[in-house]
């Protein structure tokens, strides 16, 4: 009964809480008068996703691809990548600042010069999304693969086990849970990307569209397409959480 | 005369830190016939883990050979799967995957060196059910108790039939009796088996109750101090404990090792 | 969102001299295949030629958009760090509280909040250091969320010492959850300090005629490639010394992680 009205509890006070934001948000609007072009009201911006939606959906779509494409390069490339840095101690002491240069250079710098290169298609940012995604999974797989406990290598070593079965039975899932964190980073990671890589160039993506709302002032539009791009964070969001669920069974 | 199962030859250990160089095994030397019960017993740090870790070919001795039936080891690289199919090495912590359930971790080493043959499957499951697992068989470690975690660690070693076990202080992380009760269970294995296992311990009780020769290790460096053979009668039960030449062997042990803390000391 | 440790290791000579080894292969390297290859100085400047390039204009041309630019980074990024922890300690304060905003602030840390750039140069104008309060809000839930974690995630044996010494709540919090947190609240930092880069960098592209962004930008317009090359690293250098900062106080704060 108790542990019933504590799971009520964890779901009603969210859901309460946003409703307190919105309603908050559409009362201020309203009893000020504050002019649409400032700041729209939740149910103007509600409202507007929905008529627009079909304006919308070709963006949505480029966006979300985008993302999509990215993250699912990002992760694998990431972590083949760790696992190789890792296999040898100087080549991981060679090559860790430079991971960590990636990991904080913002990639919107290179963007401008990978268009100058390659165009302004799609396939430019979705390789932009790629550079800033893959090197937090990379950073967080190869904290987890170091922090393997030494017995559990001599398990490995004592049973005579080849490079990939030690990677298959005890490396990667002792660095599961590390993994996943940076897999859920980089999902994060590629969606501010996307959107960066939008505001470079081109003239499609819900980031393209922002500024477009933004400078004739349809700032309801510009709202809207950020709740989408909300939507698209929180659709990635719950998909590594399902991931993570569905890999990571066993408990510690 | 067969060759010794196992044979230690003037090996040594050299770790090399940062700041120091620790001799962790000097000039050691030790011959282990077949079927015998060996421990290895000394204060920590006196490399006795390290032994028989480079029997396994986890760690690679910088000087020295080591044989096993007499034939040389090639210790400058991991040793190939058919050496190491003969041992099967026991860690002081039950050391088993929690993403694997008891019986998927026992079979892990099979599954590794080759196919898991139905004949192997029979061969294991009579095995967790001669140390009373059949209950625990598809249980997660996170969901059983210590000692038969422990005891899961050891029939692991055991699934592909090794010639020979290594056990770094396989017992120690348990309380006092379950310690005593796995003791008198692992000779019941051993007297079954007739295999040859190399223990380590620093309990100097559990390696009487054990063994039939104990090699007293002392530190700074690493090495061999002595070599007491324990000549009580096989087989043993709990109840030896009790004995007065059980518990004269027990002073012996005590003195050799309480002079060489004395001696860490000074 | 917890880990982004990475293994504490000595200083070896290995860690600094292998790290070079491979910048001084990288320079050779491209210094060779851009001076022997016939591949367009558009796409692959010699290094030395972006080295003296920068070494030349950075005085006059680059300074004043680098300055700007580490101004707004930083200023933003402390900004945030002293406001995502402060958040952390109230909101932590309560069961219920935590509850309710933790999923507002996973919406926040999960919506990149550099969408809000071209509505905030709408209401805030065009000057330059408004590109503060992107910084802040992209930079600020991610540090909230994690310093939070760590100040809810106190274990029973904890709180119980905090008991048994017969703790107030405000020594509680100091000298125990606090404590605690710390390798979550630096995790929560340095993820604070990545956002803030990509923040103020976005915010130099979208609005205004200043900053490192706008820079690049330009020089690669009037196809001065070396200097947009010169001018991507000096960002990096500015992600790069602000992280290796930050884990630096993480080694001095942190002494029991080792």
């Amino acid at each position: 009964m108790r542990k019933a009205s504590r799971v009520l509890m964890s779901i009603l006070a969210p859901v309460l809480m946003f409703t307190l934001l919105f309603g908050l948000w559409e009362f201020i609007c309203v009893s000020n008068n504050i002019p649409k072009w400032l700041l729209p009201s939740p149910s103007a911006i509600f409202s507007s996703m929905a008529a627009n939606f079909t304006d919308f959906f070709p963006h949505i779509m480029i966006s979300f691809g985008t993302v999509l494409a990215g993250f699912l390069l990002a992760v694998p490339i990431g972590i083949v990548l760790a696992t190789l840095i890792t296999s040898s101690k100087t080549l991981s002491a060679a090559l860790s600042p430079y991971i960590i240069v990636l990991v904080t250079t913002p990639l919107v710098t290179l963007l401008p010069l990978l268009m100058l290169f390659l165009g302004y298609g799609q396939k430019v940012r979705i390789i932009g999304v790629v550079i800033q995604a893959f090197a937090i999974v990379n950073m967080n797989t190869c904290t987890g693969i170091l922090n393997v406990p030494v017995i559990r290598q001599e398990l490995m070593q004592s049973v005579g086990a080849t490079k990939l079965q030690s990677l298959r039975h005890v490396i990667y899932p002792t660095a599961a849970l590390d993994i996943f964190t940076g897999v859920r980073l980089s999902a994060i990671f590629a969606t501010t990307a996307c959107v960066a890589a939008e505001y470079v160039g081109g003239n499609e993506g819900l980031g393209s569209l922002i500024i477009k709302y933004a400078q004739y002032l349809k700032t309801t539009e510009s709202f809207a397409c950020i709740f989408f791009v909300t939507i698209i964070g929180l659709f990635m969001y719950g998909l590594v959480s399902f991931l993570q669920k569905k890999v990571v069974y066993w408990r510690t | 005369m067969p060759a010794p199962k196992i044979e230690f030859r003037n090996v040594t250990k050299i770790f090399h830190t940062r700041s120091q160089t620790i001799v962790a095994v000097q000039d050691y030397s030790m011959q282990v016939e077949t079927g015998d019960f060996v421990s290895i017993i000394g204060p920590s740090g006196c490399g006795k883990s390290t032994l028989i870790r480079m029997l396994d070919g986890i760690i690679q001795p910088t000087s020295g050979e080591i044989l096993i039936d007499g034939q040389k080891l090639d210790t400058s690289r991991r040793l190939p799967r058919d050496i190491l199919r003969r041992m099967g090495f026991i860690f002081q912590k039950p050391n088993l995957l929690p993403w694997y359930t008891i019986r998927q971790n026992i079979a892990l080493p099979n599954k590794i060196m080759g196919k898991l043959t139905k004949e192997d499957e029979a061969y294991m499951d009579s095995l967790i059910d001669m140390v009373g697992l059949t209950h625990y068989r598809d249980a997660y470690p996170v969901e059983v108790s210590g000692g038969a975690l422990q005891r899961a660690g050891v029939v692991r070693a055991m699934v592909h039939k090794p010639e020979i076990l290594l056990m770094d202080e396989p017992f120690g992380a348990l309380d006092e009796m379950m310690r005593e009760q796995l003791d008198i269970e692992l000779l019941d294995i051993w007297k079954n088996l007739g295999i040859t296992i190399v223990f380590i311990t620093h309990n100097v009780e559990e390696a009487v109750l054990l063994s039939s020769s104990i090699y007293v290790m002392g530190t700074q460096p690493g090495r061999l101090l002595e070599r007491v053979e324990i000549g009580l009668p096989r087989p043993r039960e709990l109840g030896v404990i009790t004995t007065e030449r059980f518990a004269a062997y027990e002073r012996k042990l005590t003195g050799l090792i309480g002079k060489l803390e004395l001696k860490n000391i000074k | 969102m917890t880990a982004l440790r990475r293994k504490r290791k000595p200083l070896q000579w290995v860690n600094l001299i292998a790290p070079l080894a491979v910048l001084a292969a990288i320079f050779l390297v491209c210094e060779i295949i851009a001076r022997t290859s016939g591949i367009s100085e558009y796409i692959l400047p010699a290094p030395s030629k972006i080295v003296t390039g920068v070494w030349n204009k950075f005085p006059a041309d680059i300074s004043p958009h680098f300055l700007l630019t580490l101004r707004v980074t930083l200023l933003g990024f402390l900004l945030a760090t002293a406001l995502g922890m402060v958040l952390a300690a109230l909101i932590s304060q309560s069961g219920l509280v935590t509850k309710a905003v933790s999923p507002v602030i996973i919406w926040l840390v999960i919506t990149p909040l550099i969408t809000l750039i071209p509505l905030l140069t709408l209401w805030l104008g065009y000057d330059p250091m408004q590109r503060v309060y992107v910084v802040v809000i992209q930079a600020t839930p991610i540090i909230t969320l994690n310093t939070l974690n760590g100040f809810t995630n106190l274990d029973t044996e904890k709180k119980e010492l905090a008991k048994a010494v017969g703790c107030t709540k405000l020594q509680r919090f100091c000298k125990i959850t606090f404590m605690n947190a710390m390798p979550q609240v630096f995790t929560g930092i340095k993820l604070g300090c990545i956002n803030a880069t990509i923040a103020a960098l976005s915010a130099d592209i979208v609005s205004g005629n200043i900053g490192m962004g706008f820079k690049i930008k330009q020089y690669i317009k009037y196809n001065n490639i070396d200097l947009a090359y010169g001018s991507i690293i000096l960002v990096a250098l500015i992600g790069l010394v602000t992280y290796y900062i930050v884990e630096s106080i993480e080694h001095k704060v942190v002494l029991w992680k080792n």
